[in-house]
């Protein structure tokens, strides 16, 4: 079958516009962009789908706009909970030092070991003072960004090249047998304060081997025996405020099999207390004695109405059948950044795809590929839990969503089986606000990865209307 | 091009919006993976009787038309009904595709290669973020089934909408 001319010119046209379209282009892109500006224009024809209904719709806004109050007090009492436990527990890591609260806003976009931390300005923060979580250690200032005050750059312990002095506590002692031609045996021992010293710092491995799960590297150790026990952070002496960190905790040390390795030669690695990629919210900077104690405060006020716009939802449907969009009536001169949160309410319902000149597309949470930071709020239990990146599944088909939770840290708390909790979307990363609503799930324990199936607070099918996260006007911003 | 075409053009635009905003609407419900591909049966029903030199702006209109309520970038979308319209014309060649089944046959093949193609480029695009599955294939075969049938019943009447007749030439 012969083309003609045209037909080869479509043909060829059409392949440019495959290669165009699977290797984007920014400035063809936005030539693109700019033909397609009259489908803002005729976005508004669907205005008659938009009054059908719209009683129905507007009894359920007044219904959730009923429960807000409620809901924004439950989530300030979280928000207050969650940075109270980012302060240590353990008298002794609270003698001798002052501790400033501070919330992860975002991480460096190259190095995903370098988080931005905001904290009250004046309190004298400085390079080199620790980063700490409750009672386990995080990582250490790096530096105090000059261009903003009250923000600083920490490096986790997670990052290559990181070193911290650590010492094992509790030690089980692993001793060669003389004659038993390399055999075994391990005798557990108690060694407070006085045990191994080791140097930990970066991850062994690939960090997202699943089947071994994240492990601090420990090295250079001063008695290569012992293999098991606390592991705390142990400075040297000359290590100035350094120091502060010692006593804080980084997990448990243990062997450590990677894979192609012999079984009989494992590694030592430390198995972390927190989810260093996505389960860091709230912290604490140890400063030294004679500086102040600050917070905890509020530092994000998830309901300022001044970090919210009005968008209105041009139509409550999209033809995508595998997506659950929504095309917005906000245009980029609005301040509303691609990844912001869209709330009704004090309920999550989704962030912001992109923000095109006339409109922006909103991702509503039963859209698969959308992910934010959550902790979950368990019945009876003061301190909310980190739950990390929940990356949304699309939906389950029961009337919920289902995210996938790597579940990096298991469920320790709130008694025997499955829990029930509320999920909340939690502080550490740009666009989204800590303490909105994102329903209720069951969370299962041991080690992930799972699948929750999270009944959403906000049904967002219908919604004609819903506020986008703008964000802060710094300068008002406490603390 | 004179000004009743103009206007037949303009024309499509609208009803191809309504298309693609009706499919949208309904796809809120619980049956969303049975709603059919409104906009797309209208641009074939149209390109059937359409000259083939105006496949393009049939491509282009159907695009913007959808452009307006769904998240896909507008590149992809005019590649998107570029294939479509590029394929159907190839078929036209082969067959008379304004037939009852001819028609329903080519709107079940074009629905998927459409929905294919959307999972596609929105898998590449993320550049690797998101995985593209079979199974996404399988999850359109209900509104393939479903834009055939109404192409099988209602494509003629499709083409026919008012203001139409400028832009379809040839014979019934």
């Amino acid at each position: 079958m012969g083309l003609s001319r045209s037909g080869t010119l479509f043909l060829i046209g059409l392949l440019a516009l495959i290669g165009l379209s699977l290797h984007p282009v920014a400035g063809v892109e936005s030539f693109v962009g700019v033909v397609f500006a009259p489908s803002r224009c005729l976005a508004e024809l669907a205005l008659p789908l938009r009054l059908v209904g719209a009683k129905s719709v507007r009894a359920a806004e007044v219904e959730t706009l009923a429960l807000v109050e409620s809901e924004r007090e439950r989530s300030r009492a979280l928000l207050l909970a969650a940075q109270a436990a980012a302060m240590p527990a353990e008298t002794a890591l609270l003698r001798g030092r002052a501790l400033v609260g501070a919330h992860v806003v975002g991480r460096e976009p190259k190095n995903v070991d370098r988080v931005l931390l905001r904290y009250p300005q004046d309190s004298g923060v400085g390079a080199g003072m620790p980063v700490v979580c409750g009672d386990v250690y995080v990582g250490r200032v790096i530096e105090v960004d000059p261009r903003e005050p009250g923000v600083c750059r920490a490096e986790l312990v997670t990052a290559r090249g990181f070193r911290v002095g650590a010492v094992v506590d509790a030690a089980d002692r692993v001793l060669a047998e003389a004659g038993t031609g390399g055999g075994e045996k391990r005798i557990s021992q108690t060694q407070v304060g006085g045990g191994a010293r080791f140097v930990v710092g970066g991850v062994l491995g690939d960090a997202r081997d699943r089947k071994i799960g994240l492990h601090l590297a420990a090295q250079i150790p001063s008695d290569p025996s012992v293999v098991r026990g606390d592991v705390r952070v142990a400075e040297d002496e000359s290590a100035g405020d350094a120091r502060l960190a010692d006593g804080f905790r980084l997990g448990s040390l243990e062997p450590v099999v990677l894979r192609g390795m012999d079984p009989k030669r494992p590694l030592t690695g430390v198995s972390p207390l927190l989810d260093y990629e996505s389960g860091l919210g709230q912290v604490a900077i140890v400063c030294p004695p004679q500086m102040s104690t600050a917070g905890p405060v509020l530092a994000i006020d998830p309901f300022d109405e001044n970090a919210w716009i009005d968008a209105r939802v041009l139509l409550a449907g999209d033809p995508s059948p595998r997506r659950g969009t929504r095309k917005l009536a906000i245009s980029e001169g609005s301040g509303v950044l691609a990844g912001a949160a869209l709330s009704v309410g004090a309920r999550f319902i989704g962030r912001i795809g992109k923000v095109n000149v006339w409109s922006a597309d909103a991702r509503l949470l039963a859209d698969a590929g959308v992910s934010f930071h959550a902790m979950a709020r368990i019945e009876g239990v003061a301190e909310p839990f980190a739950l990390g990146l929940l990356d949304s599944l699309g939906t389950d088909g029961q009337g919920g969503v289902a995210f996938r939770w790597p579940a990096t840290i298991p469920v320790s708390v709130g008694g025997d089986g499955a829990v029930q909790v509320e999920v909340w979307t939690a502080a550490g990363e740009p666009g989204v606000p800590p303490g909105l609503f994102v329903g209720t799930t069951e969370l299962p324990r041991g080690g992930g990865p799972f699948v929750l199936h999270v009944r959403l607070a906000q049904d967002a099918n219908e919604l004609v209307h819903c506020s986008a996260w703008r964000g802060h006007d710094k300068r008002t911003e406490t603390p | 091009m004179n000004f009743a075409r103009i206007i037949g053009w303009l024309l499509f635009a609208v009803w191809a919006t309504w298309c693609f905003a009706l499919e949208g609407w309904l796809a809120t419900g619980s049956g969303a993976r049975w709603v059919p591909d409104l906009g797309l049966v209208l641009a074939l029903s149209v390109l059937a009787r359409a000259e083939a030199g105006d496949a393009i702006w049939i491509a282009l209109i159907a695009a913007i038309a959808r452009a307006a309520f769904g998240p896909e970038p507008p590149i992809v979308l005019l590649t998107g009904f570029s294939i479509v319209v590029f394929l159907a014309l190839a078929a036209r060649r082969a067959v008379e595709i304004s037939g009852a089944v001819s028609r329903a046959v080519l709107a079940l093949v074009l629905v998927l290669v459409f929905d294919t193609w959307l999972g596609l480029a929105q898998t590449m695009r993320a550049g690797g973020a998101e995985s593209f599955h079979s199974a996404a294939l399988v999850s359109s075969l209900p509104a393939a089934f479903t834009s055939a049938a109404l192409a099988l019943g209602f494509g003629p009447l499709l083409a026919r909408l008012p203001g139409l007749t400028p832009i379809r030439r040839r014979a019934w």
